[in-house]
């Protein structure tokens, strides 16, 4: 079995198979490496959404292989044979299986590599599952196209499959999202939130139903030549699509799940403590010395905090830029997230985001009043502005009200120091408990109200 | 090259004849194209001569076990025909050129023997010397790692005939086999064939009687299905004294054959 596989993996269209999904998967997910960089889990998300792509054309890959023998005339030779027919089509099988599987499993290697080898990044068990569930789809499909090219063997047939089959996870994209055949639709339409969310195990349970599906319904139609396989194969193969629409569920819940090893945290070494999620680790060396900053500033206000820690969601991530400014610190502890600049991997803005509102702008209260923190943010660090980074849009605040942050501050610092001291923490302590209108505080406004 | 002989291979044949027809009917889609054959062969080179629909392609595609037989008996190599499961063993003893030669154009003249060897269910560790032994009698050597594409249509003939020989087989049906030969490289089969031919049973089906004449034992000549004629190839030079067309005594042979057939058939 080792030499016609060998001749089949050089000679076959495997390699050629091989190499286009690997061209598409890798100029896919290389377009965008922005969204994934350092994170192995959301790389796993942008390699996974191209198998809508991906599966169509291993699909009409295979019906390429299997028409050979009808398209070549070799079939009658084939058929003088002692090889049992079933291990006359392994070689063929096997080395489109390999070839694709190798493929698709080469670019999450290869994501693997960039995480962890290049920026020391979390690598998560979970997201090793997923593209080797994928890679089981794909054979599937595979499989599934020679079956059907050894039976029907019109030179249309592999675009139209391919075209067809695209054309029907199009269509049912337009489904209500609760209608099961809105599962069939391989591309992923909502991204994860959160860095630390990894696919859910019912959409890796849906998308092993679907591979299974198609390995054995590929098997039968291929190696099997009675009415029983036949049936047999089209019952693998409604059975693995049924999997697939009703053991996936809908939206973010159905496709995500919190990953809590990656969500854990990890603390840089040395006092006072600074900590990030596992999946942001890589980053504490460039983070820990600016939330250190950020805390010697906040020092200089009464009860200061003495830890910083990345805010962590205790649920999947709902596209809301205020959930993130909805989850309480523990007491003593000032929280942060991470706003990574897509062109340095670096978030920017990490000691000015600390210090605003004296510690305070994700303290549970929803979104507070950015002029106000921002005044505050700036008195504390001794500095005319601070700027925060909320990408893609850039550093919103600062470009919206500069010159009223200006104004603002330079009154606050007009005051003797003492009740600039003692605005600040007002305002901070204002703040904490969820108060909305905290300018006034810094204006003297609201004095006697 | 040395190799492990199993006791399979060196028991003695329990057969008369490597392939024995008796009232053998054979379809060609609807069309009934081997009716009522009875055919003896054993060891030698035998050629099957007969016009076109006579039904040559069709009995070779039973002898090769390709298509079953619809009616009397075949037995090949000892093992009836109808019998599918016993028929796998007696499937690697067979070697088979087809007259509409399929191949993969992407590999090469080595791929594809050594394929063939593998789905003749060779052992594996015979398979690289058998490829290239079939390779050099076919006097393809310098080209065994040329993707088969890339080769002339005489070439292809000697590639195809490469895998109908890679496992010695006892029993060989060439279909067409000269085709796009120049001749020289026909002169040359000739010679490979006689070889072939003194261990094991050669069925050659060709329109070219002269080939027959040059390298067959034994003449098979078929008509509307029917066997017309089995003897030697000195029997068709000398019944060409009696009439016939044909620019050779032998071509003229075979029409007088044909031509008494037909006649004898109205």
């Amino acid at each position: 079995m080792t030499r016609p596989l060998r001749i089949e993996l050089l000679r076959s269209n495997a390699k050629g198979l091989a190499l286009l999904l690997f061209l598409i998967t890798a100029l896919g997910v290389g377009a965008m490496y922005q969204f994934w960089w350092g994170q192995w889990l959301r790389f796993g998300y942008s390699q996974s959404t191209y198998m809508f792509v991906l599966m169509p054309l291993a699909l009409a890959g295979g019906v390429v292989l299997g028409r050979r023998d009808r398209r070549t005339r070799a079939r009658e030779l084939m058929d003088s044979t002692g090889r049992p027919r079933w291990q006359r089509s392994l070689p063929a099988m096997a080395a489109l299986g390999i070839g694709v599987a190798a493929t698709h499993l080469l670019v999450g290697a290869l994501g693997a590599v960039l995480t962890a080898g290049v920026v020391d990044g979390y690598l998560g068990a979970r997201g090793f599952v997923a593209p080797l569930v994928d890679a089981l789809v794909l054979v599937g499909a595979g499989w599934l196209g020679i079956a059907v090219g050894r039976r029907w063997g019109s030179p249309l047939l592999p675009p139209a499959l391919a075209a067809a089959t695209l054309v029907v996870q199009f269509a049912v994209q337009s489904m209500p999202a609760k209608s099961p055949l809105h599962h069939l639709d391989l591309m992923i339409n909502n991204p994860p939130d959160a860095a630390w969310e990894t696919v859910s195990t019912t959409a890796l349970l849906a998308r092993t139903a679907l591979a299974a599906g198609f390995i054995a319904a590929g098997l039968l139609f291929a190696v099997g030549t009675s009415w029983a396989s036949r049936t047999g194969a089209f019952g693998a193969l409604a059975a693995g699509l049924a999997g697939l629409m009703f053991i996936s569920a809908p939206g973010s819940a159905g496709q995500w799940q919190i990953d809590r090893a990656a969500q854990a945290l990890v603390c840089a070494d040395g006092t006072p403590q600074v900590c990030l999620t596992a999946v942001h680790a890589h980053m504490l060396k460039d983070v820990a010395p600016q939330a250190r900053r950020a805390l010697a500033a906040l020092a200089k206000l009464p009860n200061a905090p003495t830890r910083a820690v990345e805010v962590r969601l205790p649920h999947l991530g709902r596209n809301d830029s205020e959930q993130w400014q909805l989850v309480k610190p523990e007491p003593g502890t000032v929280q942060f997230t991470l706003e990574i600049d897509p062109d340095t991997g670096k978030d920017p803005d990490v000691t000015d985001s600390i210090v605003m509102g004296g510690g305070t702008y994700w303290s549970g209260c929803g979104a507070p009043d950015d002029i106000a923190m921002s005044v505050s943010g700036a008195w504390l660090l001794g500095t005319d502005m601070v700027r925060m980074y909320f990408p893609p849009f850039g550093y919103l605040v600062t470009d919206h009200h500069e010159q009223e942050i200006r104004d603002a501050l330079a009154a606050l610092r007009a005051l003797p120091e003492q009740e600039q001291l003692r605005r600040v923490t007002a305002l901070r302590d204002a703040a904490a408990r969820c108060e909305q209108e905290l300018m006034p505080i810094l204006t003297g406004e609201g004095e006697g109200r | 090259m040395v190799r492990a002989i199993g006791a399979q291979e060196i028991a003695p044949t329990r057969h008369a004849w490597a392939i024995e027809a008796t009232a053998l009917k054979v379809k060609a889609g609807r069309h009934l194209a081997v009716d009522g054959l009875d055919l003896a062969l054993g060891t030698g080179v035998h050629g099957l001569l007969g016009p076109n629909g006579a039904g040559k392609s069709t009995l070779m595609r039973a002898l090769a076990t390709v298509v079953r037989p619809n009616g009397g008996t075949l037995r090949l190599l000892g093992t009836d025909a109808a019998r599918t499961r016993e028929l796998r063993r007696t499937r690697g003893r067979l070697g088979y050129l087809p007259q509409q030669f399929g191949y993969y154009p992407r590999f090469t003249v080595r791929d594809y023997v050594e394929y063939m060897a593998w789905l003749r269910e060779m052992p594996a560790s015979a398979v690289p010397a058998a490829a290239q032994r079939a390779i050099e009698r076919v006097r393809l050597a310098d080209r065994a790692d040329k993707r088969l594409k890339s080769l002339s249509g005489g070439m292809l003939r000697r590639a195809g005939i490469a895998q109908a020989i890679v496992n010695e087989p006892d029993l060989l049906l060439l279909d067409e086999p000269t085709v796009g030969l120049d001749p020289e490289q026909r002169v040359e089969f000739r010679e490979l064939i006689r070889e072939l031919g003194t261990e094991a049973c050669v069925l050659v089906s060709t329109h070219l009687v002269e080939d027959v004449v040059a390298a067959c034992s034994d003449v098979v000549l078929m008509d509307l299905g029917k066997l017309v004629h089995q003897g030697v190839p000195a029997d068709l030079v000398r019944l060409g004294e009696n009439g016939g067309v044909g620019d050779s005594p032998a071509e003229r042979g075979y029409s007088y054959l044909l031509a008494q057939h037909r006649g004898g058939a109205r």
